[in-house]
């Protein structure tokens, strides 16, 4: 059993990481952002953390659009009208892929792997 | 160097509040300064956009050691913060434009925040979780002479199962008993996932990991009955931390 502390100051920066994800990722104030990090699943992380074998891209799907559109911050805004398209396919293929990967993960065999993490988390 | 805000959290603000965030560092080593909105204050740094653009955070994600340095960044300034006055913890990467987009992004949610500032006034977020420890041995049996090798061997391997299921039950009736023990002392609850894997530290299985919303005059009895409640059961771990800033209690107000 660990010492229980009761001032505010004294946790510290000691708290364990995973006390301290799971809150900022996964709890707080959503407010929308010009980016959004809705879609930062900290569980995807999580899982990916333990394995670190698969990328579970995630952060690919924040909806960001302005830095890309605002010539000032990006250089890429010129040139991302023409290429969102190829971009796009771009994105949709490699997700394919990494689904594909996942997949092949979960499997009998390396099953327990995952199964901890996402079980766990999934009966609670 | 082109900037973005990076936002930690809503607060009311508070005197002295300058000498509070003098040395205080940041996400990315940067200080940290307040920006007044409507009626509320915010607490942000100028971060460069370089490294808090969509593709230098898709990098930075995968790489433990700059979400480590950040979440602990952004814990830091939401936890120096909290001490002197209630705070509404933002989500982490909360990233803005500039100024003018993060201040007519809080005048639409005043009501919200200013509502949930009055709720969480004084009030404290504990976690405890709670853990079966492994069978350290499972209890001796006495095998009957005569009996094989092979049946030896089952019978300490069922004995080591039960040992171990009947741990994780009275680490959940222990959890449960707590729950109910601390009845009025605690404001709210909510159930995070136990913790599993790389970052779950610690001996044992992490069986129930609860956030409760303490007032702070409370927090000492809070304290004190999760520990009476934890000495009386062999076997189970039981760990407290906070006090953290409300994190759990904020948003939705649905039970998670």
């Amino acid at each position: 059993m660990s010492h229980p502390v009761y001032a505010p100051s004294a946790q510290g920066g000691s708290a364990n990481l995973a006390d301290i994800l799971e809150r900022v990722l996964d709890k707080g104030v959503v407010i929308a952002g010009d980016i959004k990090i809705n879609l930062l699943d900290i569980e995807l992380l999580t899982i990916k953390l333990r394995l670190l074998v698969v990328s579970v891209d995630k952060a690919r799907e924040m909806g960001i659009d302005w830095w890309e559109h605002d010539p000032s911050l990006s250089s890429r805004a010129h040139t991302s009208a023409i290429d969102g398209d190829q971009e796009r396919r771009t994105l949709q293929q490699e997700n394919q892929e990494l689904r594909a990967q996942l997949e092949g993960l979960q499997r009998p065999g390396r099953e327990g792997l995952l199964s901890d993490n996402a079980e766990g988390g999934a009966d609670r | 160097m082109t900037t973005a805000l990076y936002s930690y959290a809503v607060l009311l603000p508070f005197a002295g509040q300058d000498q509070a965030l003098e040395h205080l560092q940041g996400v990315a080593g940067r200080p940290v300064h307040i920006i007044y909105t409507t009626g509320l204050a915010a607490a942000v740094s100028d971060v460069p956009v370089a490294d808090f653009d969509t593709e230098a955070l898709k990098r930075h994600l995968e790489d433990l050691p700059w979400l480590e340095a950040t979440a602990r960044a952004h814990h830091r300034v939401v936890e120096a913060l909290a001490r002197h006055t209630t705070v509404l913890p933002l989500r982490l990467a909360t990233i803005h434009r500039d100024e003018e987009r993060l201040a007519a992004l809080f005048a639409q949610k005043y009501q919200a925040f200013a509502e949930s500032l009055a709720t969480l006034a004084g009030q404290l977020e504990w976690g405890v979780k709670i853990y079966a420890l492994p069978a350290r041995q499972a209890p001796a049996r006495t095998v009957a002479p005569g009996t094989s090798p092979g049946k030896a061997y089952l019978l300490q391997r069922r004995a080591q199962r039960q040992h171990a299921e009947s741990t994780e039950q009275q680490a959940l009736a222990l959890a449960d008993r707590i729950n109910a023990d601390l009845g009025t002392l605690v404001t709210a609850s909510r159930q995070h996932r136990p913790q599993a894997g790389q970052l779950a530290e610690g001996p044992g299985v992490n069986v129930a990991n609860t956030a409760y919303l303490v007032h702070r005059e409370k927090s000492g009895a809070f304290a004190s009955l999760v520990k009476q409640a934890a000495a009386a059961v062999p076997d189970v771990r039981v760990e407290l931390t906070g006090p953290w800033a409300p994190y759990s209690f904020i948003g939705t107000g649905e039970p998670s």
